[in-house]
């Protein structure tokens, strides 16, 4: 699914380039679980930008489902990310000024028309939405219960009209995750996930993206904890923009 | 929405902006409305010829030159002399007063040719207006205005009559009431056709006989006029006609200038110049606030963006493209300057409802001077909102995410 080949990020500063990322080649398979590990600076988080279609490499090719990202428009890529990626981050990163519910519906703002009818689809909430000729209203309803239906998943339906302020870091994480689970996406992938979390609160937090996996999800994650990365099916460890081993 | 008071303050220049916008529009609408209601009274195909008041000097050179004065051959003159003309009125202030009644105001006296009620539209209630016949056979028949009949009472019926000085006139016809503005237009304004009393021309032995040497007088009832209308066929010919006009009474007065020509059409377009330096400074005004209410918006823009870089950053990561982001600034900004734009309009039209209500002027708001300044609110939420939803749309995501 994805094809890293002779992947390199520099930045400039100050008149100097920097490498961030060194040659990388990497292929991770659909459904794969994978933690990538390394000391900080190393260039993990770069790495999972450019996965991510965030960000692209400064050379190299990445092949995404056999998409070259470096050719891909703004349009495309965002796309992309609106449907088959889902981002969480250390610091969560949600809206302060959306509740609970308008944080997890947010993707769907962005998926248009096309992907959204591809996400009813590809779901199988009721086993009988397949038809692509839905009414707006019905794709609205259906939006609604599959947004309920994540955010009962990672266990918050009681907390649907609380500003992120009025919840723990757990909680927040949670609702990360269920904003990335909402567009059905093919991968999640999480920089350092439980790095804010107390162990408890990361293991229930792992638990989620466990359930992510057992359905046919791949997951990426980084991770500074080795029991968390045992939980992956295969560890990748960085140094100095280069991945040291596989 | 930390940033209410402070988006409040930035609007405040739409706010003066669409206001002064909204104001002028409808002070102008006002002005040209009530302009051309008085032009339309005077009649926009008539001219008026009116009479001056010579000083000593003026008149004893008018006397040598053998001028003497607006008269009805003038009116005849003109009538065959220019082919634009179709018909002519004259009118002769009379300088009298009724007997045996007392009103509060007393009625302009005019003695007038058959033809003026046609040439100035007006209409009768009741009863008919003086005829030729009335006018050759110098019947002592009068017809009144609205608020003269309604004074007199039971007298001033058709019917009844009047009494001027030493003669009493038989009513015969009642006018309709007409709106008159009172305050004057600076050089020529409507009668007020309420206050007033006409008589047929040569009923009040005003005849005079300027037979010396004026071979081309052949008209024996002469009578000296206060004003005569000449009125085209067309509006199109008032200003060709009234040249022509100028010309017949230059050489029927002998070079003397004791008369005026107005053309009431003309004094539209004077009015209208006035008005347009006035619209021009009024929009100078609006316009500058306009600009610097833009700068302000594009000033609280910039700073709601810098300061949501990270939700930028998120809206980015969860699949927004960059004309998502320019889309979500703009409508903000648009949001913005129209809230701006509505108080503006709200409080311009209240402004100018105020205005008519203690200043007099007379304000009129259209469907235009609404939607004008709306609109310009807007396109200023687009035009001043585009840099900042640029600035916000063209962030690298990851950077934004990072931001603090
Ligand atoms: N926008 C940038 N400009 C310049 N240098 C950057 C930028 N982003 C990251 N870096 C540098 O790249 C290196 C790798 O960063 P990162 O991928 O975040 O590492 P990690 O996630 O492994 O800690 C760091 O040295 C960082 O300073
Ligand atoms: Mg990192």
């Amino acid at each position: 699914m994805i094809e890293l080949t002779g992947v390199s990020k520099q930045y400039q500063i100050a008149g100097n380039s920097v490498s961030v990322l060194k040659d990388i080649d990497l292929s991770i398979e659909k459904g794969e679980f994978l933690a990538i590990m390394g000391p900080s600076g190393s260039g993990k988080s770069t790495l999972l930008h450019i996965l991510g279609c965030l960000d692209r490499p400064t050379a190299g090719t990445y092949h995404l489902e056999g998409n070259n990202v470096f050719d891909a428009s703004d349009k495309e890529l965002s796309g992309f990310r609106a449907s088959h990626i889902g981002f969480v981050f250390q610091n969560f990163n949600l809206i302060p000024v959306l509740d609970v519910f308008e944080n997890v519906e947010l993707p769907f703002l962005y998926s248009h028309f096309k992907n959204q009818a591809d996400f009813i689809r590809r779901s199988d909430l009721n086993g009988k939405l397949n038809s692509n000729r839905k009414s707006d209203f019905h794709a609205q309803v259906e939006k609604k219960q599959r947004v309920m239906e994540v955010i009962k998943k990672v266990g918050l339906s009681d907390r649907l009209k609380h500003k992120p302020s009025e919840l723990s870091g757990g909680e927040m994480q949670r609702v990360a995750i269920a904003r990335a689970m909402v567009m059905n996406p093919k991968m999640i992938l999480a920089d350092e996930p439980t790095g804010n979390l107390d162990s408890k609160t990361g293991h229930e937090i792992l638990e989620l993206f466990k359930i992510f996996h057992n359905a046919g999800g791949t997951v990426i994650m980084i991770t500074h904890d080795i029991e968390v990365a045992s939980n992956a099916e295969k560890c990748l460890q960085m140094r100095d923009g280069r991945i040291v081993n596989s | 929405m930390q940033h209410k008071l402070r988006s409040a303050l930035s609007i405040l220049g739409i706010i003066c902006g669409t206001m002064a916008v909204i104001v002028m529009i409808s002070i102008g609408e006002g002005a040209r409305q009530k302009v051309v209601g008085q032009i339309e009274q005077l009649g926009i195909k008539n001219i008026y010829i009116n009479t001056i008041n010579l000083t000593e000097g003026q008149r004893l050179k008018a006397r040598r030159n053998l001028s003497s004065g607006l008269n009805t051959d003038d009116a005849e003159r003109i009538k065959t002399g220019c082919g634009y003309i179709m018909d002519t009125a004259c009118l002769k202030e009379v300088s009298a007063s009724l007997i045996g009644v007392r009103l509060q105001t007393s009625p302009q006296i005019v003695a007038t040719s058959s033809s003026y009620a046609s040439l100035l539209n007006l209409s009768l209630l009741q009863g008919r207006f003086i005829s030729k016949h009335d006018v050759e056979s110098q019947n002592m028949i009068c017809v009144l205005g609205d608020t003269v009949a309604k004074n007199l009472g039971n007298g001033g019926k058709i019917g009844g009559s009047v009494r001027i000085e030493n003669n009493l006139f038989k009513i015969i016809g009642i006018l309709n009431r007409l709106n008159h503005d009172t305050e004057k237009n600076s050089v020529i304004s409507a009668r007020n056709y309420n206050e007033i009393i006409f008589i047929p021309l040569n009923s009040f032995g005003n005849k005079i006989n300027i037979s010396v040497n004026r071979n081309n007088n052949v008209f024996e009832n002469t009578v000296n006029v206060t004003e005569i209308i000449a009125q085209t066929s067309n509006s199109k010919e008032v200003v060709i006609a009234g040249k022509m006009i100028k010309r017949i009474m230059e050489v029927a007065h002998n070079q003397i200038d004791d008369y005026q020509i107005i053309i009431p059409m003309e004094l539209l377009k004077q009015t209208q110049k006035i008005q347009q330096t006035f619209t021009l400074v009024l929009s100078a005004i609006a316009s500058i606030s306009l600009f610097v209410g833009g700068i302000g918006i594009m000033n609280i823009m910039l700073a709601i963006v810098y300061e949501r870089t990270r939700e930028i950053g998120i809206r980015r990561a969860v699949g927004a493209t960059q004309s998502d982001i320019v889309l979500q600034f703009l409508t903000e900004s648009i949001i913005l300057t129209s809230v701006g734009g509505s108080a503006g309009i709200l409080t311009g039209a209240i402004a100018a409802g105020l205005l008519s209500l203690i200043a007099g002027w007379e304000t009129i708001i259209t469907l235009f001077s609404i939607l004008l300044p709306f609109v310009m609110s807007v396109l200023i939420g687009v035009f001043f909102g585009l840099y900042p939803a640029y600035q916000a749309a063209k962030m690298d995501p990851v950077s934004a995410l990072r931001h603090e």
